[in-house]
């Protein structure tokens, strides 16, 4: 039946929504502990400091995919730095979302095993949730777009649930209110691409949108603002109401706080339980993305016809390395190597190839006729 | 009308042998753009054509009136083009030449005769057959709306959606479908409404159904999409007349199918069969926590008895103590686990629901005090079930009954069982996981290329919110749903009653 209108085109403001809801994922669970071990009672002000650092590479890469209209960055990077070195730059772009895959699946996975099951075998949790993954990776991208609008309406549910431990907030456990070692806070801010990972989607959803009234960067702009505020936020409430000492001791330190809520006089109990529910869709959106990104980054680099046919090569990699990554020890060499990557990748290649871009467009305005 | 038109069909290759699938795919679409492009300048010439013809007019005329009878004919039929249900009769009368126009169904044939007909020697339609009353909508009765309801004649059908609008671009396309019966089908739209090429599509398909009976409007409706496993409807149907053409000024079409009384609405979404007219007649505030509440069923339909045995097999500490006590001790009296337990009341379920829809009006009453009272207390009494699952399934059961469409409710059901599989294996993630699956198949879904699940929580189509997941008071609905892609988009006059 034919499709009467074309849907796989979305608006500024749906880009801003999807680059959003990819930002937030169970990830940071572990990497709190981190956050607060570092920073102590300022990892806000840190938190807050790496939300201006990361929109700032995702400026950049906003504008180099402006040079680039309706083109991903697997088809004109051959171009800026060759084909041998194009083709090392595209493998490490595809390589940062499948690491947001592998460490979502992850996380997300321990968490249901550790808290609601009673350990029970994280590869039957692993299978079904990359099966359901690779469910909505291959539908057309409309339907996907549809799809995280409707989930991401667990994200306010979550963080309206996170909000219950404003009840045990003491403003006694922020103090002191100055910091005395801002190398402190500067420390964690790399730790902070497990709090906003997936923005190196942009590279391939720009020529996805279609330009409106807002630019793309406002749009996006506006969707690190809303989750930094979250941040922040949920930061200094989570210091306030488990004070820098626990915060810094427990594995998942939301998971804890979530834990010592209690609510008198009401039906539900285990609050933790329902908010692990709760990060379940969220993170499943970004997992999504993420693999779609993979999927279309293929694509358009192979020039092929539709994103589906990469999607069962890359399962058994992300299966098997998932799985291979079944101890706390091993899941901090992943993040850390998904941290450096990403870094490496944000504030020294992009700058690069957009510092290239420039200076092509430049040299094709200088000569138009080669 | 009624002449199916034969095309042939080549392989891409063969068209193009020059070019790569790639190339010859993105041509297609070009041209696919270009045919549509089309579409849209026919429906705007059309209209302009229409507007300059009332320019010479009398106010409330569609045209200015000729002295010569062919011209005006000629105005007359390209005005009512494509209504079939229009007749046309030339006659003389004494030395001058005259028309006779009447709408087939709203016209009195028996007056017409006597006082017409018979003076002019003319022949009318003469068939008669016995037929079925109007009468009161038996499964979509509204408190305060209106009470009559489609038959199973076409005419009739015709006549009460024409009754309720004097609209010249109300177009009435009558087709033949079924190799054998014959079964005269209409198809109704309103032309300087509809998305350019909807008519095309939909006409396309019914002229290309091959069987050789049409007795009931599911026949043709199963042939109306190519997911043929979807559970979910595709097509509203609706015995409702005021429904058809509340449907018609959204800018859709409907399918009236001779000797059925349920007529079909499309494109459609989620929320046109979570929506009754009783949401029209009652209050913005009321309508709008009602139809809420009808979502909240919706997945208690399809989720609690999964979310039961989520929180008795795997997650008891997630309610209070007391009561996860409680439930051990009622559950310590039945022998099978929760699932089986569950299962088994689903299985009851099913059986008094499609028992008391099949008996006689009189028995069905009877049969559900039996299965309600008798076999759900006995099922407790004699330890196969416990109190509390029988609560929950029977508020399963309720929750579907409050759907106002009975095969969306159906639907929900279908998908009961897996919801209940996926909790009995790994609890509260596997309920999750079904409702993300859930999710992405209702996304997947589409009617007509408009997605199945319509505006719901899509921020592109914010104007369409206010009449969706709630109902906003009639002055703020000003526009027609913008999903479905109107020519016009906008609902004309003033609601505060100036026109």
């Amino acid at each position: 039946m034919a499709n009467l209108e074309a849907k796989d085109k979305m608006s500024p403001w749906q880009l801003g929504l999807v680059i959003t809801s990819g930002l937030l994922t169970a990830r940071l669970l572990p990497t709190t502990t981190l956050l607060i071990r570092d920073a102590q009672q300022f990892g806000w002000l840190s938190s807050a400091l790496a939300g201006l650092l990361f929109y700032f590479a995702a400026y950049l890469m906003i504008r180099l995919g402006q040079q680039f209209p309706e083109e991903t960055i697997g088809e004109y990077v051959p171009r800026l730095v060759g084909k041998t070195l194009g083709f090392f730059i595209f493998l490490i772009f595809i390589t940062i979302p499948l690491l947001n895959i592998i460490n979502c699946g992850i996380t997300i996975t321990s968490l249901y095993s550790t808290f609601l099951f009673d350990q029970t075998p994280r590869v039957i949790l692993l299978i079904t949730l990359l099966l359901t993954v690779i469910y909505c990776t291959l539908q057309n991208w409309g339907t996907i777009l549809r799809v995280i609008q409707i989930l991401i309406i667990a994200l306010p549910m979550l963080y309206m649930f996170y909000s219950l431990i404003w009840i045990n907030f003491d403003l006694l456990n922020l103090l002191p209110l100055w910091p005395d070692n801002f190398t402190g806070i500067l420390q964690p801010i790399p730790y902070h691409t497990d709090y906003y990972p997936g923005y190196e989607a942009l590279l391939v959803l720009l020529p996805l949108a279609s330009r409106g009234k807002i630019s793309f960067a406002r749009a996006v702009g506006w969707g690190f603002l809303v989750v930094t505020f979250m941040y922040v936020l949920g930061i200094i409430v989570l210091v306030g109401s488990l004070t820098v000492k626990t915060g810094a001791m427990v594995s998942t330190p939301v998971i804890y706080a979530m834990k010592s809520v209690e609510l008198p006089g009401t039906f539900i109990e285990r609050l933790e339980n329902y908010m692990i529910t709760l990060f379940f869709p969220v993170t499943y959106i970004s997992m999504v993305i993420s693999y779609f990104v993979v999927a279309e980054g293929c694509r358009k680099y192979f020039k092929c016809k539709d994103h589906r046919t990469f999607i069962p090569i890359f399962l058994p990699l992300i299966f098997f390395v998932s799985i291979f990554v079944d101890n706390p020890e091993r899941h901090a060499i992943l993040i850390k190597f998904s941290m450096f990557l990403a870094m490496f990748f944000s504030f020294i290649i992009i700058p690069l190839l957009l510092f290239l871009a420039w200076r092509m467009k430049g040299r094709t305005q200088r000569c138009p006729t080669e | 009308m009624g002449s199916s038109q034969h095309y042939r069909f080549h392989k891409l290759s063969t068209v193009q042998p020059n070019s790569s699938t790639l190339e010859t795919l993105q041509k297609l679409k070009k041209l696919q753009n270009l045919v549509q492009q089309s579409k849209v300048a026919a429906a705007n010439i059309r209209q302009v054509i229409k507007a300059l013809d009332k320019v010479a007019a009398q106010a409330g005329q569609p045209f200015l009136f000729s002295k010569c009878l062919e011209i005006n004919e000629r105005l007359v039929r390209n005005t009512l083009a494509r209504c079939d249900d229009v007749k046309y009769r030339t006659f003389r009368a004494g030395q001058a030449k005259a028309l006779l126009v009447y709408i087939n169904g709203l016209t009195d044939t028996n007056k017409l005769e006597t006082n017409v007909i018979d003076c002019l020697m003319l022949v009318i339609d003469s068939a008669k057959y016995e037929k079925r009353q109007i009468s009161k909508a038996e499964n979509e009765d509204a408190s305060k709306g209106p009470h009559d309801s489609f038959n199973e004649t076409l005419s009739d059908n015709i006549a009460l959606v024409r009754r309720r609008t004097k609209d010249s671009d109300l177009k009435v396309e009558i087709l033949e479908i079924g190799a054998r019966t014959k079964t005269s089908v209409a198809l109704l739209y309103i032309d300087d409404l509809v998305k350019p090429g909807l008519v095309d599509e939909v006409r396309n398909q019914l002229l290309a159904i091959r069987i050789d009976m049409v007795i009931l409007a599911a026949n043709i409706e199963e042939f109306l999409t190519n997911q043929v496993w979807n559970p979910f409807p595709n097509v509203l149907a609706t015995e409702r007349p005021d429904k058809t053409v509340a449907g018609l000024y959204d800018g859709r079409l409907s399918i009236i199918i001779d000797n059925s009384p349920s007529v079909l609405i499309l494109p459609v979404s989620l929320q046109d069969f979570m929506q009754s007219v009783d949401d029209y007649t009652t209050r913005p505030s009321v309508a709008s926590l009602i139809r809420f509440s009808r979502y909240i069923s919706a997945f208690l339909a399809i989720f609690l008895p999964a979310l039961y045995i989520c929180v008795v097999a795997y997650h008891p500490g997630m309610i209070p103590s007391g009561l996860s006590f409680f439930i051990a001790e009622l559950r310590a009296k039945t022998p099978f686990p929760a699932s089986i337990e569950a299962l088994l009341m689903e299985a009851l379920l099913e059986i008094f629901q499609e028992a008391i829809i099949r008996l006689p009006q009189k028995l069905s009453a009877a049969a559900g005090v039996v299965g309600a009272l008798v076999i759900g207390t006995t099922v407790v009494e004699a330890a196969l079930a416990n109190a509390l699952l029988v609560v929950v399934v029977a508020t399963t059961g309720l929750a579907s009954f409050c759907m106002p469409s009975y095969t969306f409710a159906t639907a929900l059901r279908v998908f009961r069982i897996p919801a209940l599989v996926a909790a009995a294996t790994l609890g509260l993630y596997g309920v999750a996981i079904f409702f993300v699956v859930m999710i992405v198949y209702l996304c997947s879904l589409h009617s007509y290329g408009e997605s199945y699940l319509g505006d719901l929580f899509d921020i592109t189509l914010l104007e369409d919110w206010k009449d969706g997941l709630l109902r906003f008071p009639a002055k703020f609905l000003k526009s027609r749903p913008k999903r479905l892609g109107t020519i016009d988009k906008t609902r004309k006059g003033d609601t505060s009653g100036k026109s």
